[in-house]
């Protein structure tokens, strides 16, 4: 950068300041987590690992956790596949009212989630499917059904659909050129959108807290009243545990499928 | 909103005037057919229950005052006379715009900086970016709930510092909402203006400064409007986002800091008043739709480029 | 209008040295081509007078000024990028009146000044369109408006022709050429077109690796070019590697007659397909059997093959080899004129 001095560490000044905001409240939770005592105190008089342990004292959060699971992976599944057919449609095919459509798609992420979860819950009601697991995950594809759209609509920009034709043209059937041309170069935009409709279903709160009860639960759900009712440590812990997970799942990806560039939104 | 391609300016190519070919709808057979899955399930499960509220919110709930039979529009001058569903909405609309213009503020220069950083820095900062996004909004909140709390760090600084004597209550409140939606929104706000930022051609501000610019002009002149539609993008996202607000404002504020998707879902889990909830949510949607679609004009004006 | 010195320059980019030692003038008006293939320093060197890269050792100077230290928006350059790097939110007369703005120069001034930009490049009335509503010609030409309306000291162009078609590119060569006499200033091009830096340049250096391999005036490199890869750079040739033994060389089977004052001992000779004479079969020259005929308009390219089994190259004006009837398979006799040879180090 040829740029002046003053400019460029009055951006990083800028800039740090930005980042530093950005981690702050994970670094003082996990800080937290390490607090002996019931209340947290900052900086901690005194380290234990207690609540780490205590982890697994939130209310039913073992069976919460495995709900969730469950819900982000079929509403995963369910949205990256859904995904791949739009996104095919759109990249490669001739439609009507493409940015109308598109639009339409990417729509549920703008319109408030309680709405969904309102909708939803009474639709379900009347259908008398109400509260079961699926009718969660339901709920969760049309929130997280964008995210694979739009990070395989990056992807299949980047593919070159002349390798397709190529491959037939080598006396490949339309379904393998699809499958062994195309669908390889699509693994990171899969990936991606497979991930990011998981961590979002996964941490999900106002849709699902309107299709819940009895029987399931979720993660957000369960840590949440824990928060409500509880003073103590015990979800800094868990949090912790939830950002390590996260940003190891995150780091594999990228160092995989290098899933970054993807998701940098190119208007 | 980003990639949604929203042009509200940009009517679509006009259809001859005999109507379609065949060969026409035809062509349209394989992408209708990829398309089909995710559009049938939308219609049964997205746009059907979305009319559903609509035609609850124009219904009656058992504890009002004179039932009737038929739609009535009288959830909505409720919503519109209760100072407490219009104060939610106002309130949510003023946190929304302070939300925007810091998270902006905060999330440029970051953006700017990763620009011009090594390569190694830049996907480790785009990877913090990242976790951001994907980690849990709970989780976040409840780190708000412990930097701002009686005994927190920022407390812990300023006794320390000799500015207070006792811990501020900073939790809470609207300031504490507002600081957690700023966070929230940030990797949607980093995110578009790095993809817009990142196609400016590099020459272009070589050109600048060989032209006798320097770094302060070409900022102002060069990057900050070719960067427009990704500023434009972030702060949509942001602010729609924002105006949606739940678990935040559920979390961080007060019965009166209430913003309006929670008004609307006290109504309805607590009520279980579902019309007047639903006409409160839809109210919501409504005046944000409104308020990006007038934005999108604004700034297409303004900047005379399409967005 | 001023000199450009640049003297015993290093520049290292990403661990590697790009740059070691390079040394350069270039005189006040002078026009001079930097020519080389991708990755030879040249970009880097164009970079390096600009600012955008500054000197590890060594300096640059501008009318005796030294500038390595200076920031590109204090030096006094204009430069045409590759990609002309025009603002595309800005109209054509905004475009051109930045630098002008960005000095400081009071508008009325500006605007005139922006007018006889435009005028010199014959872009007059296109003050208010946008840069995308005009053709890649017409983008160059407001390139150049911007980068000469500022005044600068020295000029900048990186590869100028090279996203032109063909005919353009004919044209905007003379227009190139007569636009830096008019203006005077003194200017680098670089470029990794043979064609366009003999024909734009009043001096040519090409570069190898960082360094400059020869530098002089456009036929004076092109005709002695000092070393076989520049040679080779410069345009096709035909290679004779052997021993000079009384005047002649000798390379396998052939005695080529040499010009005067060679000394004896091992030596490499070249020979550009232009400079090859079809002689007549019993003249003394080089037997060989035509392999190929490749037409070329004016020229016809003649590949033959000689009886030790080199391919010679040579370039023969149609109306010649018509004259001859040449086809596939003849034998033919080439005449290689002594004064035409060019004596080449590796």
């Amino acid at each position: 950068m040829s740029e002046s001095a003053a400019f460029r560490t009055t951006v990083a000044i800028l800039a740090w300041t930005g980042i530093a905001f950005l981690v702050f409240p994970v670094l003082v939770t996990a800080l937290a987590s390490f607090n002996e005592g019931y209340f947290i105190e900052m900086p901690p008089k005194a380290l234990s690992l207690r609540w780490y342990g205590a982890i697994g004292d939130i209310h039913r959060i073992g069976e919460a956790v495995l709900w969730s699971l469950l819900i982000a992976f079929v509403a995963a599944l369910l949205a990256t596949a859904f995904g791949l057919g739009a996104a095919l449609a759109i990249a490669r095919h001739p439609l009507p009212g493409k940015p109308a459509i598109t639009a339409v798609l990417l729509s549920p992420v703008t319109v408030p989630m309680v709405a969904i979860g309102i909708a939803l819950v009474q639709y379900f009601v009347v259908l008398g499917v109400a509260f079961t697991w699926w009718s969660v995950a339901i709920g969760h594809v049309v929130l997280v059904v964008a995210y694979p759209v739009r990070t395989l609509l990056a992807s299949l920009t980047l593919t070159n659909s002349g390798l397709e034709d190529a491959a037939r043209s080598l006396g490949a059937s339309r379904w393998r050129a699809f499958h062994t041309v195309t669908l390889p170069q699509l693994k990171p935009g899969l990936v991606s959108g497979f991930l990011f409709a998981f961590l979002i279903s996964f941490d999900n709160y106002p849709i699902s807290v309107f299709l819940v009860r009895g029987d399931v639960t979720t993660m957000p759900i369960e840590l949440f009243n824990h928060i409500s009712n509880n003073f103590d440590p015990t979800p800094a812990a868990f949090s912790t545990v939830y950002i390590l997970i996260v940003s190891l799942v995150i780091c594999a990806a990228e160092w995989r499928y290098r899933i970054v560039s993807l998701s940098i939104p190119k208007t | 909103m980003p990639g949604s391609g929203m042009d509200i300016s940009r009517p679509g190519p006009a259809a001859p005037v005999r109507g379609r070919s065949a060969a026409a709808w035809a062509s349209w057979g394989p992408g209708f057919l990829l398309l089909a899955p995710l559009g049938a399930f939308l219609v049964v499960f997205y746009a059907v229950p979305m009319a559903g509220m609509v035609v609850e919110s124009l219904g009656w709930w058992s504890g009002d005052a004179d039932v009737r039979d038929g739609l009535t529009l009288n959830q909505y001058f409720k919503t519109f006379d209760s100072s407490r569903a219009l104060g939610a909405i106002l309130r949510t609309f003023r946190i929304s715009l302070i939300t925007v213009v810091i998270c902006l503020l905060l999330s440029y220069p970051i953006a700017l900086w990763l620009i011009g950083a090594g390569r190694g820095l830049r996907t480790a900062i785009l990877l913090v970016t990242f976790v951001s996004l994907a980690a849990s909004l709970i989780v976040r909140n409840y780190g708000w709930l412990i930097v701002l709390s009686d005994g927190g760090p920022v407390n812990g600084v300023l006794i320390a510092l000799g500015f207070i004597e006792f811990p501020l209550r900073m939790t809470y409140s609207e300031g504490a909402i507002t600081v957690a939606l700023v966070h929230y929104g940030m990797p949607f706000m980093i995110l578009p203006i790095y993809g817009a930022l990142q196609r400016i051609p590099p020459s272009l501000r070589d050109a600048s400064l060989s032209l006798g610019a320097g770094s302060w002009r070409t900022l102002t002149r060069i990057t900050l409007p070719l960067s427009v539609p990704g500023v434009f993008g972030g702060t949509i996202l942001v602010f729609a986002v924002s105006m949606s607000a739940f678990v935040t404002p559920l979390m961080l504020g007060s019965p009166s800091t209430a913003m309006a998707s929670q008004v609307a879902a006290e109504q309805l889990l607590v009520q279980l008043n579902f019309a007047w909830g639903s006409a409160i949510i839809l109210t919501l949607t409504v005046a944000t739709l409104l308020l990006v679609w007038l934005y999108a004009r604004i700034i297409s004006k303004v900047f005379k480029i399409d967005v | 209008m001023a000199r450009l010195d640049i003297t015993g320059v290093d520049i290292h980019l990403g661990g590697r040295a790009i740059l070691e030692g390079l040394d350069l003038t270039v005189q006040e008006g002078e026009c001079l081509a930097l020519l080389g293939p991708s990755g030879c320093g040249k970009t880097t060197t164009l970079r390096t007078v600009a600012g955008f890269l500054r000197p590890t050792r060594g300096e640059v100077s501008i009318g005796g000024v030294p500038v390595a230290r200076v920031p590109p928006n204090k030096r006094n350059i204009g430069i045409v990028f590759q990609d002309y790097a025009l603002f595309p939110h800005m109209t054509v007369a905004e475009n051109v009146a930045y630098g002008l703005e960005a000095r400081r120069v009071p508008p009325d001034q500006i605007a005139q000044r922006v007018g006889a930009a435009l005028e010199q490049v014959r872009l007059a009335d296109f003050g208010d369109r946008r840069p995308e509503q005009m053709s890649g010609g017409q983008r160059q030409r407001v390139a150049l408006a911007r980068a000469i309306v500022i005044r600068p000291d020295v000029l900048l162009l990186d590869e100028p022709l090279g996203a032109l078609d063909r005919r353009l590119r004919d044209a905007m060569q003379v227009e190139l050429k007569q636009l830096q006499r008019d203006v005077g200033i003194t200017t680098i091009i670089v470029t990794h077109d043979q064609e366009e830096a003999l024909s734009l340049s009043d001096r040519v250096a090409v570069m190898f690796d960082g360094k400059i391999e020869a530098i002089g005036p456009p036929a004076q490199v092109y005709d002695a070019p000092g070393s076989l890869r520049v040679m080779d750079f410069l345009g096709a040739m035909n290679l004779f590697e052997g021993t000079v033994a009384q005047g002649r060389l000798v390379a396998g089977p052939h005695r080529i007659d040499l010009p005067e004052g060679v000394r004896d001992g091992p030596a490499r000779y070249g020979i550009r397909p232009e400079h090859i004479e079809l002689l007549g079969m019993e003249a003394a020259g080089i037997p060989c059997t035509v392999e190929e005929l490749v037409f070329k308009g004016p020229a016809v390219a003649v590949l033959a093959r000689t009886e030790d089994d080199r391919l010679l190259h040579a370039s023969l004006p149609a109306s010649a080899v018509t004259d001859a009837g040449l086809k596939r398979g003849d034998p033919v006799r080439f005449g290689l004129p002594p004064r035409r040879l060019v004596g080449l180090t590796k």
